[in-house]
């Protein structure tokens, strides 16, 4: 048995945290969430030596232990709660060495929470850059705690952290803020209501509390005013007094080449970037980029994926003795599996673009840009960061959506995130898309199928910002709005993170996605292959007698195919669809659409998957690929003999696809942020709401 | 006891430093301009801005402006960031 730390990695935003983090655990880590909280959480594993391994607990980022936003928060309460099972053995805080005096801030308020601290200077090469150079002992001495220069980037320097990490004969607590200058009688009954020895801790925790926190914050508050203390002046005063230790610190330490800041690339980069007219022609370039390379880039591994499935089918069916289980595995559970799975190259792809944006700086610069358009919509530039990574899956964003400190802005971009064409929608639009134009068909240079596909993502945005629009009319505001954001200096990508990233989000979409399609699968084609008894059993009497019919004007498949049909009609689901569907003919749906509206309850992009089950179960033909089934679709007939989906059934289909909340994940992660079940209901009813009404006015319009 | 300490630091923090510089508000700064933070008005925006490392007696630049003309980025100290016009309005800077 290994002996363990438990090592909390520490920083401001854009220091380094998560390049670091990979550097030091790889792919030996797992994601969860924080106890009581959607807050993820990152922990790796890293082999220190023989007998120790670090486990090591990536904090979000964050400015100061003062939490001004819900992902603060977190940080703050790893760190504040000895008794909690994660709190660190010591802290690795990472300083973005280009810009010291700012992220020492926060260093030396972890440290005064009674946690030993070790310094990882980063990013030395982009200061040296500008000129400023810093003198390792000295600081170490300055600040009483082990100081290493790294480079996360390049892995430069780990071995280095590995080594402070195992000898503890480093690891010092220290304390920099003089708390003996507030009243101790204070302090004293402070230290009572929140039982915490350590005065500092304890104030602090105060202070959070009467902001934060039910519970004590009477109490507390009742304590502030009974010594005239006011937490806000505290604050300032604690910060300004941090600075001059830290302004001390700095100075001994830095040793600067030029006087003047040399221009870098970032300010020539950004004169173009946020340039009035460059900036929004270079992002809307950028948007219009991706979409064509989503269905340019992913057209060779969906062809893989899908002979991949038709191998796997036709190997089991083989292999497998007819019967039940052939054909639930068949037609069931692989043809559902594959109607999905078919997509994650287009979800990689999108997901790498983001990442990728993210990685070099570029979505703060967005957010810069796009402030003053998303305001009067009650959002701020910080929600075109939700906003854009809902065109990959609104669960993160909803989440990323912590960053937003005003409570209003926040929630409005909750409610709307989920407009945004996320890519459980990708799978339904290609499908619909598919069916609407051929594949070949170019406008000029352009992909015609990635120019609608623009189109949808539009549709949403536009959607998004129109309900925004009207949520601010009803939404109460909570304090002030404000937008401050740090605008990184550009980087290249790190390859590395970004394997990582991808690697993560794609399993979580394969597994996550996976166990909901193999349950709804199989439900689906349980409900699609029985049915109540009697009706069943006379239509394979009525079948076998046709069979034996002398009089056989028809073959024998097309006699399978009739009767399958027939037995969907009849069956469970068949039943659920005709009985939903007097609600969905005003917006051209038939039976087997509402069956499709039903499964997509868990997630949309199931549609595809019960498509091709309804179809393979209906039709009882062997290729399940996408083709095929787009074909079986497009050859359905209504009543009165004309093609089922027409342009005005598809276009509706896209439409209500695009606005209705059909996510319970989505819900679930609504539900936990806004602590409420009145915001998860109110998006359902809304989102639905408007798809229904936009999808009767679409199908009017067009049939 | 407290409180004294406090108001001891907060008239050391709003009394301007002796010089002849130009008073105005980070929202005039005009580009190429360089200048000093003087103070910054309203509590909560204070402490929001100290901890982003916008202090009194820092050196701040302008050196982009958004599309539509607001928010703006600056350049405080060694590090860049942005906000709005609205709450620059709030900070005092004298003009280099």
């Amino acid at each position: 048995m290994k002996q363990e730390i438990t090592v909390a990695l520490a920083g401001n935003p854009n220091s380094g945290k998560t390049s670091l983090f990979n550097a030091l655990t790889g792919l030996n880590h797992k994601v969860s969430n924080f106890p009581g909280t959607t807050v993820e959480k990152k922990i790796g594993y890293s082999n220190l030596n023989a007998e120790t391994r670090a486990q090591i607990i990536d904090l979000p980022g964050t400015y100061s232990l003062y939490p001004k936003s819900a992902d603060e928060l977190v940080t703050y309460d790893i760190l504040r709660n000895k008794a909690e099972t994660n709190f660190p053995d010591l802290v690795l805080f990472i300083a973005d060495a280009s810009n010291l005096k700012r992220n020492l801030l926060l260093l030396t308020q972890v440290a005064d929470l009674g946690v030993p601290v070790i310094l990882a200077l980063n990013m030395v090469d982009l200061a040296e850059r500008k000129g400023i150079f810093y003198e390792l002992d000295i600081l170490a001495k300055e600040l009483g705690i082990p100081v290493v220069s790294i480079n996360a980037r390049n892995k430069e320097g780990i071995s280095k952290i590995k080594n402070l990490l195992l000898d503890e004969s480093k690891h010092k607590k220290v304390t920099y803020f003089n708390i003996n200058q507030v009243d101790q009688n204070l302090l004293n009954e402070i230290g009572e209501i929140t039982d915490k020895k350590n005065p500092y801790a304890a104030l602090q925790y105060a202070i959070n509390a009467s902001v934060y926190l039910n519970n004590k914050a009477k109490q507390i508050n009742a304590a502030f005013e009974k010594y005239n203390f006011n937490p806000k002046q505290f604050q300032e005063l604690e910060i300004l007094q941090r600075y001059k230790v830290i302004d001390e610190a700095v100075r001994l330490s830095r040793r600067q080449k030029t006087n003047h800041v040399i221009k870098n690339i970032t300010q020539k980069a950004d004169v173009i970037l946020t340039h009035r007219i460059w900036g929004l022609v270079i992002f809307l370039s950028l948007l219009f980029l991706v979409f064509q390379a989503i269905f340019s880039w992913s057209a060779y591994p969906m062809d893989w994926v899908e002979m991949g499935f038709a191998w796997l089918n036709a190997t089991i069916e083989k292999s497998l003795p007819d019967g039940v289980l052939n054909d639930l595995l068949v037609h069931g559970v692989v043809a559902g599996l594959s109607g999905v799975i078919i997509f994650l190259p287009q979800i990689i792809i999108l997901f790498a673009f983001i990442a990728v944006l993210e990685d070099v700086g570029y979505m703060a610069r967005v957010g810069f840009i796009m402030d003053r358009i998303m305001r009067p919509f009650g959002m701020n530039g910080k929600s075109i960061v939700p906003l854009i990574s809902g065109m990959a899956c609104a669960v993160p964003s909803i989440m990323a959506s912590r960053s937003i400190e005003n409570k209003k802005e926040r929630l409005i971009t909750i409610l709307v995130t989920p407009l945004m064409s996320c890519s459980a929608r990708l799978p339904v639009y290609t499908l619909l898309i598919g069916m609407l134009v051929p594949e070949s068909a170019k406008w000029g240079p352009f992909n015609v199928h990635g120019v609608v596909l623009m189109a949808m993502y539009l549709l949403g945005f536009i959607a998004a910002l129109a309900s925004a629009a009207v949520f601010k009319l009803f939404v109460k505001s909570k304090g002030t709005a404000y937008f401050m954001m740090e605008l990184p200096s550009y980087k290249l990508p790190v390859w590395n993170n970004l394997l990582i990233t991808l690697y993560e989000k794609g399993s979580a979409f394969v597994v996550g996605a996976g166990k909901i399609i193999v349950a709804v699968s199989v439900i689906l084609w349980a409900f699609a292959s029985f049915g109540p008894r009697g009706n069943m059993r006379a239509i394979d009497e009525k079948y076998a007698i046709l069979a034996t019919s002398v009089d056989a004007t028809m073959s024998s498949e097309e006699l399978a195919a009739q009767k399958s049909a027939e037995r969907l009609q009849a069956s469970y689901a068949g039943e659920f669809g005709r009985w939903i569907e007097p609600a969905i003919k005003p917006i051209g749906f038939d039976w087997k659409m509402g069956i499709a509206l039903l499964t997509s309850l868990a997630a949309r992009e199931v549609f595809v998957g019960t498509m091709s089950t309804i179809y393979s179960v209906g039709g009882g033909a062997e290729g399940e690929d996408l083709n095929s089934i787009k074909q079986k679709m497009l050859a359905e007939k209504n009543e009165k003999g004309e093609p089922l989906y027409s342009v005005a059934t598809i276009l509706s289909l896209m439409v209500f696809y695009a606005f209705a909340m059909q996510c319970m994940s989505t819900l679930s992660i609504v539900k936990s942020e806004t602590q409420s079940w009145k915001w998860p209901i109110v998006q359902f009813i809304y989102m639905t709401a408007l798809a229904y009404v936009s999808s009767l006015i679409v199908f009017n319009i067009f049939s | 006891m407290s409180s004294i300490i406090f108001s001891f630091f907060r008239n050391n923090l709003n009394s301007p430093k002796i010089n002849t510089n130009k008073r105005v508000k980070l929202s005039e700064l005009k580009f190429k301009q360089l200048a000093t933070v003087a103070a910054v008005h309203g509590e909560e925006l204070s402490l929001k801005l100290f901890e982003m490392g916008l202090l009194p007696g820092e050196e701040v630049e302008l050196e982009n402006i958004a599309p539509f003309g607001d928010p703006i980025a600056i350049r405080v100290g060694e590090y860049k960031m942005c906000l709005r016009l609205s709450d620059a309005n709030c900070i005092d800077i004298n003009v280099k």
